[in-house]
């Protein structure tokens, strides 16, 4: 049996599975079940500073031909009061990561001492910092495509909180290295990569988009070479010394290699689980087969990160 | 996702339309080919430029499918105003629905809206019931005119019992009052007995408090609607019950009574589209 334990700079989890935010993490009773259910860890949907009923249905459509899902669900959450008394209830031995969203560097901030004034300082092992939420200042614009921006975001989160803050970053810009670099030298503890891609789809008879909101986000099988590229740049960009978290598009043990391959140490999955009636039965699916491989090629996990830049 | 029709809505037009009373009325489309669905599986409905809402299969025979809507709010009164022409886009279905075993006894719990999917079920039942077989209606409504199908199930072989809050037919009170007087009979002359029902939420723990009195909570089945529906597949968390995790869009809607009696939120708490807890009243 090769050792799947897996190090994300300081934070130390059972195995590289990490539940994606936004996929089923809205509550404390589904994050406990997929904790339970096998995951390395889990991360709840992002959550601001206010509630937010997000946009109206129809919000997140399965598009069969290329398994991947189209959403809009427009950051839903109860704000970070309500939010913080649903965490309390997470079991203790949970490994959970808070996501958060929002539009300034005051904002995120305040989501995170609100988060912790509730839960303390010790029951998550990171927060991620959603910053796909668009720029208040500059309409039209998304956070996360400001390198200034991140930067005092993440610089102020950095003062104001001893966990760990790891930044999701949008694929959505020219080169994603840049906002990484911004993340990293105001001291972000690890990059994950990536977020859902603009999208949109039109109903043909009709005549009109199917979402409510018009646009949206793809994610699942489509987005699986966007997302190993995000991760080859970062890597070749920064090198083993900034932890990476590859996420979009996995579906096989496979994929899972191919992300360490590009640079990941450790990966999110989120659409997948539209394919299972539990995630025990993926994550199991595919720890098994990672471990074979490993296993059959002799390899640790640690050493099989990067190999493709070689 | 390999047993849904329409993963993405499917826009068909309205091919009949039956008015109940003011506020509700059974649409029927026709799907392009014969489809497996079972009574308690649901649809989401979606008015193009209004919303997407979950609605029950509320009846069902070679590619004819209907759904019954009550007027609550902007999409459902959209929905009931459609005429012939307009597009109405089907995802679906969803759901695991009621587990339905032929030839034996049923008695089939209603209230008000929960009609619905009941009224397939009962569809169901009825065309392959055996000679010995009892199916026994219990539908409960605020008055004579909200009572769903009821000249309908009288022409059918059930044992029909009709209750009206305001007593204007029927047995005056609640269909779980009137579920309370029968069931002890029930249970002793019929020892293999499947209970089902739908209805809100704070209806449906009255039933299950009954059912849980005669020790049956196993043998009942109960829809449940009261939970905000985004995504119909069980990904996007918005529909989960405290404390199990269980997702109501695609673990149920349809659940045991002995796995409810787990459910924390049962009956008491419902959350809004934002996931703020409200309580049930
Ligand atoms: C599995 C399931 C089956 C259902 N079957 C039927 C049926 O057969 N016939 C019927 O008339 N109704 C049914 N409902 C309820 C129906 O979905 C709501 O009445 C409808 O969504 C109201 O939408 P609206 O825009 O008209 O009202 P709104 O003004 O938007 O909302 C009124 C209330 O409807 C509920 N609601 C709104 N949107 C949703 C949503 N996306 N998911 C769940 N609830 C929502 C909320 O409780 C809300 O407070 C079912 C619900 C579920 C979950
Ligand atoms: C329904 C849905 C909701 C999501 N909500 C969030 C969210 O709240 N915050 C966030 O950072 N990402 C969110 N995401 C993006 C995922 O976390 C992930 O980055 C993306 O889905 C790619 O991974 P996948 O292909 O494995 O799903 C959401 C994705 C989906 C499908
Ligand atoms: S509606 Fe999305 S998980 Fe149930």
């Amino acid at each position: 049996m090769s050792d799947l334990t897996t190090f994300i700079g300081r934070v130390q989890i059972r195995n590289p599975l990490i539940l994606a935010a936004g996929i089923l993490g809205s509550t404390f009773s589904t994050l406990n079940r997929a904790y339970q259910e096998g995951f390395g860890a889990v991360v709840t949907k992002s959550v601001g500073r206010h509630p937010r009923d997000g946009h109206p249905n129809p919000s997140v459509v399965y598009i069969p031909e290329t398994d991947s899902i189209l959403n809009a669900v427009g950051l839903a959450n109860p704000g970070c009061i309500e939010f913080g008394k649903e965490l309390v209830k997470i079991h203790s031995d949970v490994k959970l990561i808070v996501s958060i969203f929002g539009s300034t560097a005051e904002d995120i901030s305040s989501v995170i001492q609100c988060i912790e004034n509730n839960i303390g300082n010790s029951k998550s092992v990171a927060f991620e910092l959603n910053l796909s939420c668009p720029h208040v200042q500059k309409v039209g614009m998304l956070v996360g495509t400001d390198p200034k921006l991140v930067y005092d975001i993440v610089n102020q989160a950095k003062s104001i909180t001893k966990t760990a803050i790891w930044i999701k970053l949008t694929p959505n810009v020219k080169d994603i290295t840049i906002i990484g670099e911004a993340a990293i030298d105001a001291g972000a503890d690890a990059l994950v990569a990536i977020n859902t891609l603009k999208a949109m789809l039109i109903n043909v008879e009709a005549r009109k988009p199917i979402l409510a909101n018009l646009r949206g986000g793809l994610s699942g099988r489509a987005i699986k070479p966007i997302g190993i590229r995000a991760i080859y740049d970062l890597y070749e960009k920064f090198g083993p010394k900034v932890p990476l978290i590859g996420v979009g598009g996995i579906w096989t043990w496979e994929d899972i290699v191919e992300y360490f391959l590009a640079g990941a140490c450790s990966v999110q999955i989120g659409s997948v689980l539209s394919q299972y009636s539990s995630p025990q039965f993926i994550i199991s699916e595919l720890l098994t087969g990672l471990q074979k491989y490993l296993v059959q090629e002799g390899l640790s996990l640690h050493e099989l990160r990067g190999l493709a830049h070689e | 996702m390999n047993d849904i029709l329409f993963n993405l809505p499917k826009c068909l037009t309205i091919r009949n339309k039956e008015s109940h009373n003011e506020k509700t009325s059974t649409l029927t489309f026709s799907l392009p080919f014969e489809y497996s669905i079972r009574p308690g599986q649901y649809f989401m409905l979606w008015v193009p430029g209004v919303d997407e809402v979950p609605i029950s299969v509320s009846g069902y025979h070679g590619t004819h499918i209907s759904f019954t809507i009550c007027d609550v709010g902007s999409a459902s009164r959209s929905l009931n105003n459609k005429g012939h022409t307009e597009l109405i886009g089907l995802r679906g279905p969803f759901g695991n629905g009621f587990e339905v075993e032929y030839g034996k006894n049923a008695l089939i719990v209603a209230g008000g809206m929960g009609i619905a999917p009941l009224r397939f079920l009962i569809q169901c039942l009825t065309s392959n019931i055996t000679s010995s077989q009892r199916i026994v209606l219990i539908q409960g409504a605020k008055t004579c005119n909200d009572l769903l199908f009821r000249s309908e199930f009288e022409r059918l072989p059930i044992e029909t019992n009709f209750c009206t809050e305001d007593g204007s037919y029927g047995f005056k009170g609640f269909a779980s009052t009137k579920m309370d007087l029968l069931l002890g009979d029930l249970i002793q002359s019929d020892f293999n007995l499947e209970i089902f029902a739908c209805g809100p939420e704070i209806f449906l723990k009255k039933v299950l408090y009954v059912a849980q009195k005669n020790k049956i909570e196993k043998n009942t089945q109960i829809c449940l609607a009261d939970r905000h529906i985004r995504c119909g597949f069980g990904i996007c968390g918005s529909c989960f019950l405290d404390d199990i995790g269980l997702s109501l869009c695609r673990d149920g809607p349809v659940f045991r009574g002995s796995v409810l009696l787990e459910v924390t939120d049962f009956g008491q708490y419902g959350r809004k589209s934002n996931g703020l807890k409200y309580q049930f009243h």
